[in-house]
Formats: C-alpha cells, structure tokens, sequence
C-alpha cells in the first residue's frame, strides 16, 4: 500500500527515484501520402508530443485518423504513425513542420505512466547519472524581493546507443524541464516535483550528457517589449523621438510626460490636395483647411515643385496667394507639407498618447443622494479625494469619500442627481503645459480608450494673461476682419495672439495685422461689438521646449477603461507575468488574494522617462515594486509564480533539530547593519514647477545601526509608493529589519524540507547553537531565503528572524502561557511586551522581548 | 568435493533471432530483450484465444436469457472487447452494450443502457464453456441488480508466448530468465512459465517443455540442460491472467550454449554483496538512508589453465569486453551451491590477463560484477 509523501519524506531510509521530462524539437520530413490531402510519417518514434507546428502555427490533435481534416495531426502510438493534414492541404514535405516531444530519464529504468498519473506507461531511460542541486533562493539582504533564477545540471551516462543520434539533431536548448523525486514506496501521482525549467546548454563527453537548466525565473531578465510611439496609428513624430516607447501606466501616477504624437519634423502634412498654375500667385485648395494651419511666412512644400513657397496671405481655407509668382509648370492635385516660419506652430503639438494602452476611467452609479454636496454611489474604491468626477454633464471635484460608497463634492451639485445616474471618474488630471494648468474639458479632451489627450486650440490662450488693448475694437459677427478705432495693432498685437471684446465673451486668435486699425481674424467673429478689448497672448506648447505633465490612472486588467483597475503591487507584478508571457505560470487565486491583502497606494511608468528608448528588465521593475512593499515573487511548490509580503508570520511550517541536521553553519553579516533608511515616494518625471524630475523622501533612523555599530551607511528605497504614511511605514519597516538580525544558518537535511519554499518559517533547534538576544535557548524561528533541493537530500539557507519576532508583538490564543511559565520556543512565537524599558522586571537578559499574553 | 559445472553463458542466442511475441506494448516492444539492460523489457499487451470452450455469455435484461456467442479467434483487449459488445447486441435483446478493458486495472467492465442487465455466470446455459473466467469474472455466482460490472479478477490474457526463431537449430544448453532486482519479479507466484523448443513452429507437443520457477530471492529463474539441445524454435510460454501488476513483463532472457571450459576455477573464490545506498549521518549519529539495491560480484581464478582454456577465456573476453554482459554459473548442477544464487549477470573487468607460469600453463582469474 503506497504512503502518502508526508510520510516520506520523513522516512529515514527509502528508496528513492528521480525522474526527468525533458522535451525536445525536430523537423519532420519525409513524409508519404496516406490518403488523400492526409500524409504520414511512418516509424514515428516519439510517444508523447507537445506539440506539432506549421512554421510555428500550432497544430490540433485529432482523436483518430479519420479526424485528421485540415491543421490536425493523429499519433497511431502502437503503429509508430504519425497522420497530418496541414492547415491548407499542401505536402507537408514543403513546409517547415516541427514537432515538441517529451523524452523521459530516470536513475533507475522506471517503467511510469508517462504523465505520473494515469497515462500509459513508458520507460524512463535509466540513464541519470548525478544532479546538481535546483534551488530558489531571495535575497533578504536588500530585500529585492525576486526570487533569484534557479539554474541546475542533469548529467547523464553517455550511451552512445542513445545519444548519437539525439545530442545534436534534436534541438534541446530553450526546451522544458521537469525534474522529480519518486519512491516505489509512493503512489505514482505522489511524485514530487522538485525543479522545473528550460535547458540551458548542453554538453558532451565521453562519459556524460550534461544538460544546463534555468527557471522560468530567469524569463524575467529579459526587457519589456513596447511598441515605439512612431507605430502607433497615425503619429507624427520628430526623428529623434522615433524610438521611443508607448508606455505603460500602472496605479496612479503624477507628472508623467505624455509622449508628442503630432510634430513637425520635415514640414507637417497638409490635408488634401493643391493646384497651382504656372506663373500664378494663387493656391488653390481642395479638402484643405488653409485657415486652420498656416499663417503669412509660412511656406509650403508641394510635390513636384522643387522650391519651397512662402505665403503672403491665407484666404480661405482653399485659397492662398504666394508672395512671389510661380515659376514652374503647373500644378494639379498634388499633396503638400507646411514648412511652418519660425515661431508659428498654429494647430500642431495638439495630440499626445498618455500610454500605450487604455487608462482606467472609473465609473460608479448613484444610488441616494444626502444633501447637494454628498451622494451615495455604489462603488467608490477606484476615486480619491481631488479627482475630477463628471456627473450630468458637470465636472465636480472630489472633497471627501466616507468608506467606500459616500462621496462629497467641494461645490453644490447644480441638479439633484437621480439614482442610477453615472459618475464618471477622470483618467488624467492635473494637466500642465509648462506651469500652466489646463482645465478638462475646455483645455483638453481625453479617450481614455485610446489614451490619446488632444489640445484644444484655444488651450494656451485659455489661461495666458489677460491685456487691455488700446483704443476701441469693432467686431462683426461673421466676419474675420476687426478694425480699430485710436488702436495700435502694429505695436500691440502679434499674429497668434487671441483678441476679445469686453462687449462680448470670446476670442479669436489673430492670423495677421495689416494696419494699426486693422487686422484680420483666423476664423470670423460669432457676435458684433463695438468696445474695449483686450489680448491673450499665449505661452504656445512648443515643440523641443515646452513639456506637458499629467497625473494619471493606468492599465486595467482586461484592457480597455471600464475594466478592473490594476492599482496594487501583486496587481502590476501579475500583470508583467502576463506580459512577459508567463500567464500559464501564475498561480491567479493567490495573486488574488494578495491584492487583497497588499493595498499600499501605488504608481508607476515604464520606461520611467518619456525621451527612454530602451526598456527596462521585467526583473528590474518587479524589484522596484517588491521592495516598495516588502514582497516577494517567487514559485510555488507546483512551480506557479505566487506572491506574497514579508510578514511576521509564526507559523512554522518546518520543524528540525538535531536528529536531522547532517551538517550547518552560521554566518553573521554586518553590512546589513545602516544607519537610516530613506524612502522616497511620490514621485514625479517632470515638476511643472521644479521643472525636474522629483521624488519626496523620508528617513527612519534605527538605534543599533546609529549607536551600537555606529555604521554610515544609509539604505535607499526607491518605492513606487504614493503616500507619506505608506512610505514612513515601509521606512520604519526597514529600518526594524535591518536591525534585527544579521544571521543566516546554513544546513543540510534529507527529505523533510523537500516541500518547503522560500519564506516559509522553520523552527531550528541545535544544543549547539548560540543564545538569540532575548532569550537563553537554542531554538530560533527562521525565514527561508534560499533551498536547494536534490532528489534525496536539501540545503537550506536560513535568516535568523528570531529578534524580529521577539520585538514584535503578536495576538495569541487565550491558551497561550503567561511569560514566566512559558517555554523558550512559546516566548519566541508569542511575543511579550516589556516594560517602559524594554525588559521584564528590568532583567536586561529580557531585553527586546515584548510581553502579551 | 564434487565438481561443480561451472558455465559462461557469453552467446545469447535470444539477441539474432527473430522474435514474434504473442503481444506487446509499443513501450516495451519484445525486441527490447535483445538489448542488454534489463530495464528494458518485454511487456506484453493481451493476448486472448477465444474456442468453443470459452466463447459463451448468458446474460438477460429481465427478460429470457440471451446469449452472446464470440467468434472463435485470437484476439486483443481491444478486439475482444469490441467482438463482445458486437455479440451482445446482436444477441436479440434491446439493449446496447459497452465492453471495456482496463489497462490500468486489468479488469473487464460490461455494461447495459437497458435497465434491468444480469450476468448469467452460473445459471446460464453455457457455463461450460462461458468466458466468464476468460475476462476475470467469478462464476460461480451470477452478478445481478447492477446495469455495469466490472470483473472480479485481472484477466490480461489466455496466455502470452514469446517465439524465438533461431534461423537454423542451433544448440542451447542453459536458458535464464532474468529480472531486474529494482522492480522484482514482476510474474505473480501463481504464473506458469514454460522454455520450450521444437523443430517446427508449431507448439501442441513441444521437444523441450520445462517449466521455470522465478526465485525470489536472486530474482532469476534458470534452467541448464545436460545437454545440448538443438532447435530452430524455442518458445516462452507465460500463463498469468491475473498479475497483480496489470500487466505482464519480461526483463531478459538468455538462451545460450555454454563455454565450459576444460577445467574448473579454483575453489577459492570470492562471492561479494554490495549495497550501493547511500547512508549518511548527523553528528549525533542519526543515520539516513538511500536505498539502492544490492549488486553481486563473483571472483574466479585459475591454476595452470592450459593453452586451450587460455584461448577460449581470451577469446570471450576480446568479443564482450567489459561492457557487454554475459551469465556466469558456478554451479548449474546445484551440487554444491543453490544454483540460481551463483548465477550472475555481469559484465568482465576492464582488464583480463594471463600469466604465463610452466610451459603452455596460465595462470588467469576474472572477476564479474552485476549489471542492471
């Protein structure tokens, strides 16, 4: 009767197997018509495929031969035939038709269903001479919070009779990995998997087969794949920004640049088609908006017509005079650019994409209204104090939330809202050019769908100064033309300016001045006046100088708006798995937990630069967001990428003394030991005031580090936090841990840890261990930060957390002992508060123990 | 002393003959014996022949029996069962019926989508020659009040052979059944093997017909002839339906003609045990164990071997080296020692010599370490 691996691996002596799945790839050729468009590959030696691909197009396992319709393939495993149809019915023997087998190794010669379940058996070749240990390790001492690549060996005895013909025409490299520990004492499903991964290299001797591995950790040290803003739809962009990435936008973040996609760089293209004649002055437009771009000194590029061509006046929307005639044959239907002069830029530089994807725009219903200042929505989570909400056509701003569902505003709502009316929350706010700040809806509009922002026209003047002109303006509605009486355009007025009446609200820009009594609009005048005016003379967005900010929301799950917001750290980390193409490899249920569990306010852009190019490591960011919270991306025993924080957390999951160390060693770390601790957090690619990039930083300072080592060394954090009181937590944190211990015991054990992962706690007990602070026992709790595991036997490296728990307190269980009847062990995992200072009954041996019982 | 006759079984003959098994599993294709580890096995897939005697199923589905009666032929689990189902249903009833084998289990399920389906083991009229036993049910009683049964014993086969056509008669004195010490014997203990031998094909009355018996123990089953025994066919004959493995295997067989040479080994001779587990211990000596199983060795050494013996031993060693392995027997008679106990399979050390002490006599002496 099998056991169950429990009590296995705690077996002293049991016979133990391991067993590996390694897969492999070849073409297939040689292929002979079965009937029919259906060919077939006769002494087809493989037992189990992974997969049969069509120049990389994935084919279908059909049930039987007959099945075997277009892009289906059958395996007759007793007839050693393999049957395909490719996908357009053409002789597979002209394509490139690949297949992923799995072969199977053992140090024993098993005979196992090939699945460990209940799949036929194969032999798994007895030809496993020695692996290395596979190992996850983290690293604890800056908290990285990556497990790092487990890498490993799998030597094999070199039979020829095998290798031959395998080691260099399979193709092995890059191929998945699964090593095993298994017992005839054990069921064949109680198989234990022990290390998954890919090949790494091979090599060959005489004597062995060694194949290197690495883990699917080692899939996070490659870059981010964006797309550069130049392949987005329809952007203009400068040659130099070509390159650039659309970005990535998670949680909220503040000061992003959004990337320009609509510059000029060799002249702007002009919609529509021109005409000109030969020795004529005139350009003739047709689907063109003349009035719209160009401005008197401006030039236009027209193909087929090798010079340049500056204006003299902008008519109408379809018809320019130049300032010159035109000297070359005449032109008709042709395409053109704007060669704009110095300084005029009127209607480009008005599109930027926020990211590279949608942005979450938060929505919500009301469901009761308390006064015109309070409503009650259904669901608040995804808002915040100071965001922008528009209800019934009106922008409000967000003054207060109470819990997750009451919603105050700073100004009264102007009609009573009705249940199930919609709150639309703002994807960006915040919007400066420079140090102006626009106003939504006026200034800009946003698709959060497209993240494309767009300028309005009037944005600039919309909030530049405000000048009295000279003398008296007459507006005629209707028409472009505004005269002056006593005025002095000439001196005052600038094309581009915007000018108003006091008689009337609205402005027009100006396109030209043709005297100090006369000028001529870009487009006509909506009202007739005679009166004072004034200037709006705008600080334009400038192409190369000027920089556009937002604060905003990013990515959502499923990506488009109304999806749900990715805005915590387990959030973003999945996401990147995804990314990265992992999404088989993630254990969904526990990031769901964690999400749950790990809510600090965060943000983050990828690259962290709008002017990037290249793109950072997935691993690179992951640390980041890991240490901004104190968790840990690593594998689950099935070998899915879980996630969790670092946690005073008591339960020990593994249990050793001295009946199952076969060796250990401590070894205490100073350089662990800082002074202070400094987090930086909110921070910011551009400050439209600073006019840099910023970040707000705290300190936390720590006692042993400052009076006891007296070390110089300050530990920084770069979090992708957004809140002072996250960040001062995170601080403290740190700081707590980087004081507490510098302890990390290394031991060899046999099979008892052979389920256990990094992180878990370990009760480690040894007559000859020294006495932690606090307590004058041999028994320590331990975080595990590094196991390495061999079919028969484990390494640990553990971190001595001890004193961390012996300073923190904890909620025990009404059973728990009080203090002085409580064993070593129970003071280590209980947690006891002291007095005022910090010792029971002022027994400096107590010191650091905290007393709750 | 007596003499003990000592053999080097160095020529398999099982390795360049053809060989027709009655069945086996694409993963352990019977030609795997003519590799030379014995992790590599036969493993038969089912092999059932279905006569007069054991072709009949009673069954009803509440109504008068029915009778499904299975075309006499040679079949496997897979044919079988579909010519039963294709029976059932034509045996008059309503019902349609499935009929499965379980590779896994080794057992046979029928099962009815009519609601009343009962088995007539035993009340039937032909319980004579049911194929009740044939699939694994008991006969003894009917199995009734259930629409799916499955049997209540492993049935795999009628019997499974392995054919061993030699090209011509050749002569073979010594036949072992070997087993891998890993796994064990995987033959159940109530298995019936047969070496037999003939002239012709044809197996009703066999020349040579010898039951081997597995031991337990040294996990062999040998048998050496006083004679050699000269045939173009041999035959391995295996009849265990019920395995408790859910299948039946063979790890390798020799079928060899004996070296023997003119004399004898000395009589000092070394017979060795090795355990290759790992024991390792903690400081305060708690001891931990990888088992590995134990692998024999037997050293030999010779006096005054004469020229001929010395030829004959160089010989042997120029053509297996010390990487192909061959049976050694140190007592096929049994007149000493038990002789399945002394039978190794093993591969000759990496050096072989030969010390020239009188004349035309030698000194030699090899030793023979056991393979897997």
């Amino acid at each position: 009767m099998p056991i169950t691996f429990d009590q296995f691996k705690k077996l002293e002596s049991t016979n133990k197997v391991t067993l590996a799945v390694i897969e492999a790839s070849k073409r297939l050729q040689g292929w002979v018509v079965h009937s029919g468009s259906v060919y077939k590959l006769e002494n087809f030696e493989h037992s189990v495929i992974t997969e049969i691909a069509d120049s990389g197009t994935a084919l279908t396992v059909a049930t039987s031969i007959a099945g075997v319709t277009a892009g289906k393939y059958y395996l007759d495993r007793d007839a050693e035939t393999l049957y395909l149809r490719t996908s357009d019915s053409a002789n597979p023997n002209g394509k490139f038709i690949s297949c992923v087998f799995k072969n199977f190794f053992s140090d024993s010669g098993a005979k196992l269903p090939y699945d460990l379940s209940t799949g036929f058996s194969v032999l798994w070749e007895p030809l496993i001479s020695n692996t290395s240990f596979f190992g996850q390790q983290i690293d604890n001492q800056n908290q990285l919070g990556v497990a790092l690549e487990g890498s490993g060996s799998i030597e094999f005895i070199n039979d020829l009779s095998y290798w031959r013909d395998k080691f260099d025409k399979w193709f092995w490299e890059n191929k998945n990995v699964a090593v095993y520990i298994w017992s005839n004492q054990l069921a064949v499903s109680s198989a234990k998997l022990i290390y998954k991964g890919k090949v790494k290299s091979k090599a060959f001797s005489t004597k062995k087969v060694q194949f290197q591995l690495k883990d699917l950790i080692n899939e996070l040290r490659a870059q981010f794949e964006l797309s550069n803003i130049e392949d987005y739809s329809g952007a203009l962009v400068l040659d130099s920004n070509q390159g650039t990435k659309q970005r990535l936008v998670y949680g909220r973040v503040f000061g992003m640049v959004p990337s320009p996609i609509d510059q000029v760089n060799e002249g702007y293209p002009l919609a529509g088609t021109v005409s000109l004649s030969s020795m004529g002055t005139t350009i003739t437009g047709s689907g063109t908006a003349f009035l719209t771009y160009f401005t008197p000194g401006d030039s236009i590029r027209i193909v087929g017509v090798d010079d340049d061509l500056e204006i003299a006046t902008v008519t109408s929307n379809t018809s320019l005079t130049l300032t010159e005639a035109y000297d070359g044959i005449t032109i008709s239907g042709a395409t053109a650019r704007i060669i704009f002069a110095e300084n005029n830029r009127n209607m480009v530089n008005r599109e930027f994409l926020v990211a590279g994807h949608a942005l979450k725009e938060p929505t919500t219903t009301v469901t009761g209204v308390l006064s015109n200042l309070k409503i009650i929505v259904a669901d608040a989570s995804d808002f915040e104090i100071g965001d922008s909400i528009l209800l019934n056509s009106a922008y409000y701003t967000i003054g207060n939330i109470s819990g997750t569902t009451i919603i105050t505003v700073t100004t009264a709502i102007d009609s009573p809202p009705a249940n199930g009316d919609t709150v639309t929350g703002v994807s960006i706010k915040n919007v400066y050019i420079d140090d102006q700040l626009l106003l939504a809806g006026r200034d800009y509009t946003l698709d959060a769908a497209t993240a494309v922002l767009t300028l309005a026209t009037s944005a600039e003047a919309n909030v530049a100064p405000i000048t009295p002109i000279f003398g008296s303006l007459v507006f005629a509605n209707g028409s472009r033309n505004v005269s002056g009486t006593s005025s002095e355009f000439l001196a005052e007025v600038q094309p581009g300016d915007w000018i108003g009446s006091d008689a009337s609200p609205g402005y027009f820009q100006v396109l030209s001045i043709e005297s100090n009594t006369s000028l001529t609009l870009r487009t006509a005048s909506t009202f007739s006046a005679t009166s004072g005016g004034y200037i709006r003379r705008p600080r334009n967005y400038t192409q190369g100088e000027s920089t556009l900010t937002c604060d905003a929301l990013g990515k959502t799950e499923n990506g488009v708006k109304t999806g749900a917001f990715i805005k915590t750290a387990p959030g973003i980390v999945e996401d990147i798995l995804k990314i990265a193409g992992l999404t088989a490899q993630i254990n969904t249920s526990d990031f769901t937990t964690q999400k749950t569990i790990i809510k600090e306010n965060v943000g983050l852009v990828i690259p962290s630069e709008v002017s990037n190019k290249k793109t950072p490591k997935y691993r690179e960011i992951i640390n980041k967001i890991n240490q901004s919270v104190f968790g840990t991306l690593k594998q689950d025993a099935s070998f899915l990428f879980t996630y969790e924080a670092l946690e005073p957390d008591r339960t020990v999951s593994l249990t050793v003394d001295e009946a199952d160390i076969l060796s250990w060693k401590v070894q205490s770390k100073s350089d662990r030991l800082v002074k202070s601790v400094q987090v930086g957090y909110e921070s910011r690619e551009f400050s439209p005031f600073i006019k840099e990039k910023t970040q707000l930083v705290v300190t936390q300072s720590t006692d042993v580090g400052q009076y006891l080592v007296k070390t110089e060394e300050i530990f920084e954090v770069d979090s992708i936090l957004n809140n002072q009181a996250e960040a001062e937590t995170l601080a403290q944190r740190y700081a707590f841990f980087k004081e507490a211990s510098t302890s990390t015991i290394t031991f060899l054990t046999k099979m008892r840890a052979i389920d256990n992962e990094v992180n878990d706690k370990v009760k480690f007990s040894h007559p000859q261990i020294f006495e932690r602070i606090g307590s004058n026992g041999q028994t320590k709790i331990s975080a595990i930060q590094s196991i390495d595991k061999k079919s028969n036997e484990v390494e640990l490296e553990i971190e001595d957390l001890g004193n961390i728990f012996s300073r923190s307190s904890a909620i025990t269980a009404n059973s728990a002992l009080d203090f002085d009847d409580a064993g070593d062990f129970e003071r280590v995992l209980n947690g006891y508060i002291t007095d005022n200072f910090g010792m029971i009954d002022n027994d400096a041996l107590t010191s650091g123990i905290h007393l709750i019982s | 002393m007596a003499t003990v006759d000592f053999r080097i079984l160095d020529t398999n003959r099982v390795l360049t003959a053809t060989l027709t098994p009655s069945s086996e599993d694409s993963e352990f294709p019977a030609s795997n014996l003519q590799l030379y580890s014995r992790a590599r096995t036969w493993r038969a897939s089912g092999y059932f022949v279905i006569t007069s005697s054991n072709n009949k199923l009673n069954f009803d589905e509440g109504g008068s029996e029915l009778t499904a009666t299975i075309t006499a032929a040679t079949y496997t689990p897979t044919t079988l069962a579909a010519e039963i189902k294709t029976q059932m249903d034509g045996a008059g009833g309503a019902g349609t019926y499935t009929v499965t084998f379980s590779t896994s289990t080794g057992k046979w399920t029928l099962a009815s989508d009519q609601a009343t389906f009962n088995l007539l083991w035993n009340t039937g009229t032909d319980t004579a020659n049911t194929i009740g036993d044939t699939i694994g049910f008991d006969t003894s009683a009917d199995d009734t009040g259930a629409v799916t049964y499955t049997g209540d014993n492993i049935a795999l086969h009628t019997e499974e052979f392995l054919v061993v056509d030699l090209g011509s008669a050749l002569a073979v004195d010594s036949v072992a059944l070997m087993f891998n010490p890993i796994d064990g014997i995987t033959t159940s203990s109530t298995a019936t093997i047969k070496i037999q031998a003939n002239a012709s094909n044809s197996w009703g009355s066999p020349s040579v017909d010898v039951t081997l018996t597995p031991d337990t123990q040294d996990k062999v089953a040998t048998h050496f002839f006083s004679s050699d025994q000269s045939y173009r066919y041999w035959r391995l004959s295996i009849i265990d339906p019920d395995n408790a493995n859910a299948y039946l295997e063979i790890p390798k067989l020799i079928l060899a003609n004996a070296t023997e040479l003119s004399q004898n080994p000395e009589q000092v001779f070394t017979y060795q045990l090795t355990d290759k587990s790992e024991i390792k211990r903690t400081d305060y000596g708690h001891l931990y164990a990888d088992q590995r199983p134990n692998l024999r060795s037997m050293e030999f050494s010779y006096k005054y071997m004469d020229y001929s013996d010395a030829e004959t031993l160089l010989d042997i060693y120029n053509t297996i080296q010390s990487h192909i392995p061959i049976g050694i027997s140190l007592d096929s008679e049994a007149i000493l020692f038990d002789k399945d106990r002394f039978f190794v399979y093993g591969v000759m050390p990496s050096q072989l010599g030969l010390k020239s002490v009188v004349r035309d006599l030698f000194d030699s002496g090899f030793k023979i370490d056991e393979v897997i």
